[in-house]
């Protein structure tokens, strides 16, 4: 990103874009082109890189661990539902503007964004099922896309935990584009080990994680994950419009 | 701000011939603040327009916040804040195996003054703080005990959090009083120990049957003076400008059957014993009209 | 360890909340809102005042029902920070801070992700109202402290009306005011526990305008609104959560007309500080 744009420059790009003709030859609503690659990070559960061609390079990577469920002490909801925690950090070497604490804010609201469209849970607990009313129907899917309720190992105690960790590496404009793009691409590369569980009885479980690198088990909802474009208003203002 | 009196600073130097310059009142409370309240105060007046003696009006409301246990607003004159009590289950200290848990804090945040500037609690918020803390522990407002929920396993740790929302002066009077109108408001559902796990029932509104109130011993409030210039002037019930020119400031902590909780004393300025049995004798007189407030 | 302040036991928790068998909770299924008294398009009444914070250059308290606010703005002061350089433009700088006892579950001394995100937000919505490039290198401070939050879409546009309606009331030159205004979609009816195939889908969720926190749990999406109703331009808009074009287009529409209620709700207060202060003098 260039960090001065001189007047003259400035009106030479306005005026393009009046005509229909952007600075890199592209019309206006053009995208520029988009490489993935995924599996590119061997020790994680899946992971995914998105360059746009012009700079932009961000790598998604997926881990899945075993953790404690949890449990909003009021309603008691989340007891059967796996979780999603996301994380974006744009490296200092991306750009400029990323140096020494520059990135802190906008670590901060990419994160934040990624998590209430994925998990949904930055504000209220996760999408609320009918569980406790006359026979629930299997939870809907997530805002996000993702079956929670599949990420359950013990409904109360144990569940999967998704750690999306997305690194942004150059920064060429776009981010919040290559970053779903990034994701999505990830989640679809993710196994996750099969899981056995046993009941011991009194409510006791136990259960063991399959260590068979062929029998594994995708992310369900996959397909039904969000992908976001993103349009600039030339002027004064923009507005961001995310597709599913 | 009493807008009628211009004062020139030819007649504040004795000349008294030279109308070259003169200037608004509110200019020259800038300019020369001490030289600008000391003329009031020889008049015994303050430019706000209350006497040497008189406090600010003041209101307290109960259970303004509802999501916490307990909670008050104090207002006194333009400072205003909001206490609120929040009790948790947690495991007592090893060496008080029944006692539960007082925790006062102030948080003087930049919202209520350009003084304040965001980041950990300045000097002034943890004095503030501090001294509630050692009022409430010393005085022994509350028995700990009563908190207790199962020996040695739970108790309820009491989070008292003052939020200061506009800062004028006299921070600490506000404050106590907040923090001890807010733990009257207190209602604590009746807890059942169950195996490592704290219930409470929810539902119903709390009641008498499903909740209870907390014990006060006693409730200790404060009434702050400042002292005012070389003649240690007292001035009840300071404001954010008489707080910034004082020379000390004195506070009086006393509870309702009038025994004295504490006194503190700041500031470089000497005072003698008839001065400080002054202090004493005002604050007692404003807590009894602070105490009919309250209990309003 | 935190020594600035009083400390109290390192781990606390909230006790586990044991509803009685015959309690009955609020959901969407009552096809009534949590508050009946309240149709779908009502929001909750309003009360706006300025002046509150006696040291601050403009002050507005909102309160709608439980969510309660404060706001203050300090400035244009000059840029006081360490190490900021020269700027042509003014520096618009906002806090959102939750006191410790404003939701159900105690909240940390600690600024959280959450609140910095709102202060983002915030800052983003009301900078393209403030003619910032008036005021080189100067500062404005806005400070928020939500007392109570009921509901996380209506404590944000509180935020962003208070916060406008406390930058006029400093005197700061803005384009237009900025009205904040959160709907909640809830799918509602017996639809949802009934399978949830072709019924269910086909039928459009209800758009709850400014959904409190309990109708906020069963919420499939939400958005807020930052509008300039005179200018009719849309400074910011946060959508989350799933639902259909329509909906969300349908729903920016109710959420531009309730800006307008709340436009005229930020006026009276305005026209009232005015009133005042004539009174005084």
């Amino acid at each position: 990103m260039p960090s001065l744009i001189s007047p003259a420059e400035r009106d030479y790009i306005l005026k393009g874009i009046e005509c229909n003709v952007r600075a890199d030859g592209r019309q206006r609503p053009d995208y520029r082109e988009v490489t993935i690659e995924t599996g590119v990070v061997s020790q994680t559960s899946g992971s995914a890189r998105v360059r746009i061609a012009g700079g932009t390079d961000v790598l998604v990577s997926v881990k899945a661990e075993i953790g404690p469920v949890q449990v909003d002490p009021e309603t008691g909801d989340g007891a059967d539902k796996g979780q999603i925690v996301c994380n974006v950090e744009c490296a200092p070497s991306a750009s400029q503007q990323f140096e020494g604490r520059g990135a802190d804010d906008l670590n901060n609201e990419l994160t934040q964004m990624m998590s209430r469209f994925l998990s949904h849970n930055t504000n209220t607990p996760a999408h609320k099922s009918s569980s406790t009313e006359a026979g629930a129907p299997a939870a809907p899917a997530g805002p996000g896309g993702i079956n929670l309720s599949k990420l359950c190992i013990i409904p109360g105690q144990q569940c999967w935990v998704l750690f999306v960790d997305a690194l942004v590496m150059d920064y060429g404009g776009n981010l919040m584009d290559a970053i779903f793009m990034g994701t999505r691409a990830a989640i679809y590369d993710t196994r996750i080990p099969k899981t056995e569980v046993q009941d011991l009885g009194d409510g006791q479980f136990e259960f063991e994680v399959l260590d068979d690198a062929e029998d594994t088990d995708i992310v369900e909802g996959r397909e039904d994950m969000p992908i976001c474009v993103t349009l600039n208003k030339v002027s004064d203002h923009f507005t961001i419009l995310s597709l599913e | 701000m009493s807008s009628s009196t211009t004062t020139t600073p030819a007649a504040v130097n004795g000349l008294a011939t030279s109308p070259a310059f003169t200037f608004s009142a509110s200019t020259f409370q800038k300019l020369h603040p001490t030289e600008f309240f000391r003329n009031f105060v020889s008049q015994g007046v303050r430019p706000d327009g209350r006497l040497l003696s008189s406090f600010r009006p003041t209101t307290v409301h109960y259970g303004v916040i509802t999501t916490a246990n307990g909670s008050a607003m104090v207002r006194i004159g333009g400072t205003t804040v909001v206490c609120g009590v929040k009790a948790e289950v947690a495991e007592p200290k090893l060496d008080s195996p029944d006692q539960g848990y007082l925790v006062p804090n102030v948080d003087l945040s930049p919202i209520c003054s350009n003084t304040f500037r965001p980041g950990p609690p300045s000097e002034q918020a943890q004095v503030v703080s501090e001294s509630i803390n050692r009022v409430l522990k010393e005085s022994k407002v509350l028995d700990l005990k009563d908190l207790c929920i199962e020996e040695g396993k739970a108790v309820w740790a009491l989070w008292i959090d003052v939020v200061c929302v506009s800062y004028d002066g006299n921070i600490y009077d506000a404050a106590l009083a907040s923090v001890m109108a807010a733990l009257k408001n207190v209602r604590i559902r009746k807890p059942t120990y169950e195996e490592g796990v704290v219930k409470v029932p929810g539902g119903e509104a709390a009641d008498d049957e499903n909740s209870f109130k907390l014990n006060l011993a006693r409730t200790p409030l404060s009434t702050s003076f400042v002292l005012f210039d070389t003649s240690l002037t007292l001035l009840t019930d300071p404001n954010f400008a008489e707080e910034s020119i004082s020379q000390g400031q004195i506070s009086v902590t006393i509870d309702e059957q009038g025994q004295l909780c504490a006194i503190s004393k700041v500031g470089a300025a000497s005072s003698s014993q008839t001065l400080l049995k002054q202090c004493v004798e005002r604050a007692r007189k404003r807590n009894e009209e602070l105490r009919s407030i309250m209990n309003q | 360890m935190d020594r600035k302040r009083v400390p109290g036991p390192e781990l606390s928790v909230a006790p586990l909340v044991e509803y009685p068998s015959d309690f009955k909770r609020w959901t969407p299924l009552d096809e009534i809102r949590h508050d009946p008294k309240r149709q779908p398009e009502d929001m909750r009444p309003i009360y706006l005042k300025t002046g509150l914070i006696s040291q601050a250059n403009g002050s507005a308290y909102i309160e709608l029902e439980k969510t309660k606010l404060a706001c203050g703005v300090y400035g244009p002061r000059p840029v006081k920070k360490v190490g900021q350089v020269f700027s042509g433009k003014g520096v618009l700088y906002c806090e959102i801070k939750f006191a410790t006892f404003s939701c159900a579950k105690r909240r940390t001394n600690i600024r959280d992700p959450q609140e910095r995100e709102l202060s983002q937000i915030l800052s983003q919505a009301l900078s393209p109202a403030i003619q910032l490039d008036k005021l080189p290198k100067s500062a404005i401070d806005i400070y928020i402290t939500v007392l109570e939050s009921d509901g996380w879409g209506s404590c944000v546009a509180a935020a962003i009306t208070a916060a406008s309606v406390a930058l006029a009331h400093a005197g700061i030159e803005m384009l237009d005011l900025v009205a904040g205004c959160s709907a909640a979609y809830i799918q509602t009816g017996p639809s949802i526990s009934s399978s949830k195939d072709s019924i269910a889908a086909s039928r459009p969720p209800q758009i709850f305008m400014d959904a409190d926190l309990e109708e906020e749990k069963y919420e499939q999406g939400a958005i807020v609104l930052a509008y300039m109703p005179s200018l009719n331009e849309v400074t910011h808009v946060l959508q989350s959560g799933k639902a259909e074009g329509s909906i969300i287009s349908q729903s920016v529409e109710h959420c531009m007309e309730a800006c307008n209620k709340i436009y005229a709700v930020m006026h009276h207060a305005l026209l009232e500080s005015i009133n005042d202060n004539k009174e005084a003098l």
